[in-house]
């Protein structure tokens, strides 16, 4: 198990960490790394390396976006970042470690929408209660992507058309229960038509049961379905963010077609509940200018994730009323299952 | 319009410069490292690597990150043949030809014929990604999931022909495995199965966990009830380089599997590890004369395993590079990498950036090439290892397989599960059960099961979804074949006897 | 003393139909699937039955032929198969507690002794080499969260200093 109190973070040690975007290889070994630990409860935050617990997969969107940050916030923190990851069970497994960890301000949770969603699903019990925000750093809305074929070419046919045929529309998501599941019946439920969604193992096997017409539409991130939009078969309907996204700046929003409805993947950072304020603050402080950099701007719009950004309060706030909100949808969906 | 022959011409003049080909170097040496080591797969590599890329020229960056991916997917063999233990997954299927050999004293000789056959297979998917990507990549896309669940029922029907003598007890451990899987979220309602209402299980049983117990920990039992202070066998290691009849012997098996793990590494979802099974499975019926037998040391078995696995890695950059739908994990990362760049793989990147995609062509077949070297002049030396001293080796492995699979994501409870299922192995060795169908079980019972489920969701319950699909039904008649095939022969055996 | 157990067959027949009747009872429970999807229970208990049969069919085998599978219960293999898996039982739960560096070099050179090895500058050698090897390799490279516990090692040790390529 992966909680904290089972792997005590050392306080002693100080693990070293390869640095440098870009460096390669290890060239040599160099003197001591110095600078004992100590009680770090004294005197200057941080003084010691900082771990970045990354609830998803070493190679996916939340680990390349937190593994970009850790690099860069080096220099503002003038410590070492380093990422773990620990996974599985939805992200749970990862969320309760940040929970677990110590309140020191020395663990920081990449955290992702998921902690919202999560519990109300049965799958674990942790929620945004366990955490303190610190920063939100991203939000992909959800894209509503279907053929270019279709019988649909704009959102308002492809309501008519479901309104006609009730269930008939399958879309495919990434997987039952994950945001873009959610996101596709949160939709249905606020323009009252009936769709069939299938889960999929993930979701590039989601867009290509769109691809290869086994169902009808698919809910995703644009990103992932950006290459069979710019050059193939799919197209986008609507994006389910509140502004048009620059990747597809012709896509029009929901909210500009009438449905107040906006949902879609979000990260963040976190610490565990009770960390000290001002320790918060410093993260705050750091985390932000990182955010800020060229550097950041510029490889989270190669990647196409989107930017956006919500100070620890409003972080805070934002994660609760997702909490809420994600319960009222989970609930209406049926998919609440007890464990 | 520029031909074919100018994009090759652009592609190599990004490759043959001394940065990219010292990446490849670089990159095959990372992989081969990582990759032997049990619980480091070539996803984690690759992901845990890719951000050094970030700073280089993508052409460089892709030289690294595919010599990473080959050479981890080729290195996964060398435990698999030494130790019984596969470094990756795609690995599991060599053990069965592959520790026999090494038990024989020729650990050395199969180590240079998976050496071969992976450079075989991965230079035909090569080819295959270059020459005929958009044909192959449009029949990949015709799966839906009928014709996915079809292939995991016909990788689940190998394990009669690798159950040796009892069928029965192949098909129980099989099943155990297929039900071991379904500890966790159900696939296709999210709800947590078996899982008792402990949080942690609602995680699933990591497969790759169970796979290093299974195989390292049960193999490490059985010779410490051995005794561990007797000694090892004496490796021939004159015979490192295949000979020319070993070579002859393996074309045919060899070439075949690479055609059939380069279009298998082309359905998104399915990898090395299917690949490398199914693989393993026609080449024993194709050869079903072949002595000594399947199981007990063939070079054959072991040359259609490593064919198919890394005929795998071509084949997934296929629907990777055409459509932009990663092929497996580690084409998945290889896309973000691309993005940084801001290049982005789908239909038009042969058109936007074909020196890049020549580029990738020519690379990674260098990537084989280094392989090929360096693993004929490791081979001599790695087939050494188990010649070393028992009682200092056993301890090393174990510790490996602890730490291995606690490295698998960061949780100590895959490591109890490790040593639990390690345990297990042990007396199910005892009693005769085979352990690979388990493996087998583990990694195909949630495709086959997602896939069935999904298909009758699609189609509000009625089978004909699946028996009006062609190519499921091709494949589903396969299945049968070998499933009854080993047993009518079996029968035909007795018969004359 | 040897003692013999005879038809292990017949007792992990037993355990497997005891398995899958657990099996249906546990999955009673699960929800039905959505349009055609025949639902959680389906695929566990379609392979629950099957285990079932062939128990029973591993049990008829067992009844009806002479040579039953039998197998030798040895103390002295008993005990030394059991401290075999008590070490990385230990280590696994000793590790967090007392970190990476110190549990890894007495299970390596323990585990060696006990295996036979007696030469101390090669078990020693051995393992300090081999846990500085795995350290980094798996903690400083690949991050797996390996505690220093009550060996700060990371103060110790040189720092691998990267060098741009470019």
């Amino acid at each position: 198990m992966a909680k904290r109190d089972v792997i005590p973070h050392n306080e002693i040690g100080r693990r070293e960490y390869i640095t440098t975007v870009g460096a390669l290889g290890m060239g040599g070994l160099a003197g001591c790394a110095g600078q004992l630990g100590g009680d770090e409860e004294e005197g200057e935050f941080p003084s010691q390396d900082i771990e970045m617990i990354c609830p998803w997969a070493a190679g996916g969107g939340t680990d390349l976006t937190g593994r970009q940050i850790a690099d860069l916030a080096q220099d503002p923190l003038g410590v070492s970042l380093y990422v773990t990851n620990q996974t599985g069970g939805s992200g749970s497994a990862g969320f309760n470690a940040i929970a677990n960890a110590e309140t020191n301000g020395y663990t920081v949770g990449i955290t992702t929408v998921e902690i919202c969603t999560i519990s109300h699903l049965g799958i674990a019990d942790v929620t945004p209660e366990d955490l303190g925000a610190v920063i939100q750093y991203n939000f992909d809305p959800a894209a509503l992507t279907v053929p270019e074929d279709a019988p649909y070419s704009t959102l308002e046919e492809f309501v008519a058309y479901a309104e006609e045929n009730p269930g008939e529309i399958r879309v495919s998501n990434s997987g039952t229960g994950a945001i873009w599941h959610l996101s596709a019946a949160g939709f249905a439920q606020q323009a009252g038509i009936e769709l069939s969604h299938v889960g999929y193992d993930g979701g590039s096997p989601a867009t290509q049961a769109v691809v290869s017409g086994e169902v009808e539409a698919t809910a995703a991130s644009a990103p992932e379905v950006a290459g069979q939009v710019q050059d193939g078969p799919l197209e986008i309907l609507a994006v389910f963010g509140e502004e048009r996204l620059d990747m597809f700046p012709e896509v029009p929003t929901l909210q500009e077609l009438g449905y107040d409805f906006t949902m879609g993947a979000w990260r963040g950072l976190t610490v565990p509940q009770g960390t000290d304020e001002e320790r918060i603050g410093t993260l705050e402080e750091g985390f932000t200018s990182v955010y800020e950099s060229d550097e950041f701007q510029s490889f989270m719009e190669e990647q196409g994730f989107g930017l956006v950004y919500r100070d620890a309060e409003e972080f805070g706030q934002f994660m609760q009323s997702e909490y809420d909100r994600f319960g009222g949808i989970i609930d209406e969906l049926g998919l609440e299952q007890s464990g | 319009m520029p031909s074919v022959i100018d994009f090759f011409a652009q592609g190599a003049t990004l490759v043959f410069e001394p940065l990219a080909l010292a990446l490849i170097v670089v990159g095959v040496v990372i992989g081969l490292t990582m990759g032997s080591l049990p619980g480091m797969t070539a996803t984690m590599t690759v992901a845990v690597l890719v951000s050094f890329t970030f700073g280089m020229e993508p052409v460089q960056g892709m030289m690294l990150l595919l010599g990473i991916y080959g050479g981890a997917l080729y290195a996964g063999s060398i435990p698999a043949i030494l130790i019984r233990t596969p470094g990756t997954p795609s690995a599991a299927a060599t053990v069965f030809d592959g520790f026999p050999l090494a038990e024989q004293g020729k650990a050395g000789r199969a180590i240079g014929i998976a050496t071969v056959a992976s450079f075989v297979g991965g230079v035909i998917s090569v080819v295959f990604l270059a020459v005929l990507a958009p044909q192959i990549a449009t029949v990949a896309l015709a799966f839906r999931s009928p014709e996915n669940f079809a292939i995991a029922v016909f990788g689940l029907t190998i394990i009669a022909s690798i159950s040796g003598d009892s069928i029965i007890k192949g098909l129980i451990s099989g099943l155990l495995g297929m039900f071991l899987a379904t500890v966790g979220l159900d696939p296709n309602l999210g709800v947590p199965r078996f899982s008792f209402g402990v949080e942690v299980l609602t995680a699933g049983i990591e497969f790759i966990a169970v796979m290093i117990g299974l195989f390292g920990i049960a193999e490490g039992l059985a010779r410490y009830r051995a005794g561990i202070d007797t000694d090892s066998v004496e490796q021939d290691l004159s015979t490192v380089r295949p000979t020319l009849g070993d070579l002859k012997n393996i074309s045919n098996v060899t070439f075949g599997s690479g055609v059939v793990g380069a279009f298998i590494g082309a359905i998104p979802g399915a990898g090395g590890d299917i690949a490398s099974f199914v693989t393993y499975n026609e080449a024993k019926r194709w050869c079903s004369n072949a002595v000594p037998e399947f199981g007990e040391g063939n070079v054959l078995g072991v040359a259609a395993a490593e064919s198919g696995n890394n005929a795998s890695t071509g084949g997934a950059l296929i629907p990777t590079l055409t459509l932009g739908i990663p092929g497996d994990s580690v084409t998945a990362i290889l896309i973000g990498a691309l993005l940084v760049h801001g290049i982005r793989p789908g239909p038009g990147l042969f058109e936007s950036e074909p020196g890049l995609v020549y580029a990738i062509f020519i690379g990674f077949f260098l990537v084989y090439v280094v392989i090929l070297i360096l693993g004929l002049v490791g081979a001599r030396y790695w087939a050494r290892l188990i010649d070393f001293p028992s009682m200092y080796l056993w301890p090393v492995i174990f510790l490996l397989c602890i730490v291995g699979s606690i490295a698998l994501r960061g949780n100590l409870l895959d490591a109890w599960v490790m040593l639990g299922a390690g345990v297990l192995g042990y007396f199910m060795r005892m009693d005769d059960y085979p352990l690979a169908p388990m493996v087998l079980g583990l990694i195909l019972g949630p495709i086959a099961e997602s896939n069935l489920r999904r298909s009758l969701q699609v189609s509000g319950g009625s089978l004909e979804v699946i028996y009006t699909s062609p190519i499921a039904m091709t494949i589903l008649l396969f299945s049968a074949i070998s499933l009854f095939l080993p047993v009518i022969r079996r029968r035909i055996r007795q018969y004359r006897m | 003393m040897v003692s013999r157990v005879f038809r292990s067959d017949a007792i992990a027949a037993g355990l497997l139909v005891a398995l899958s009747a657990a099996v249906f009872v546990v999955s009673a429970d699960f929800p039905t699937g959505r349009g055609g999807d025949p639902g959680a229970a389906f695929f566990p208990r379609l392979i629950a039955g099957t285990i079932a049969i062939l128990a029973v069919g591993l049990l008829l085998k067992d009844l009806t032929t002479d040579e039953r599978a039998a197998h030798e219960i040895d103390p002295t293999v008993v005990r030394r198969l059991a401290v075999v898996v008590a070490f990385p039982a230990l280590y696994i739960f000793v590790m967090p507690i007392v970190g990476f560096p110190l549990t890894t070099v007495v299970f390596l050179a323990g585990l060696m002794w006990y295996s036979g090895a007696r030469s101390i500058p090669i078990v020693l050698g051995s393992s300090i080499g081999v846990m500085f090897v795995l350290y980094y390799l798996f903690g400083v490279l690949f991050q797996v969260p390996l505690p220093d516990g009550l060996v700060p090692i990371g103060d110790v040790l040189p720092v691998v200093i990267p060098v741009g390529l470019i």
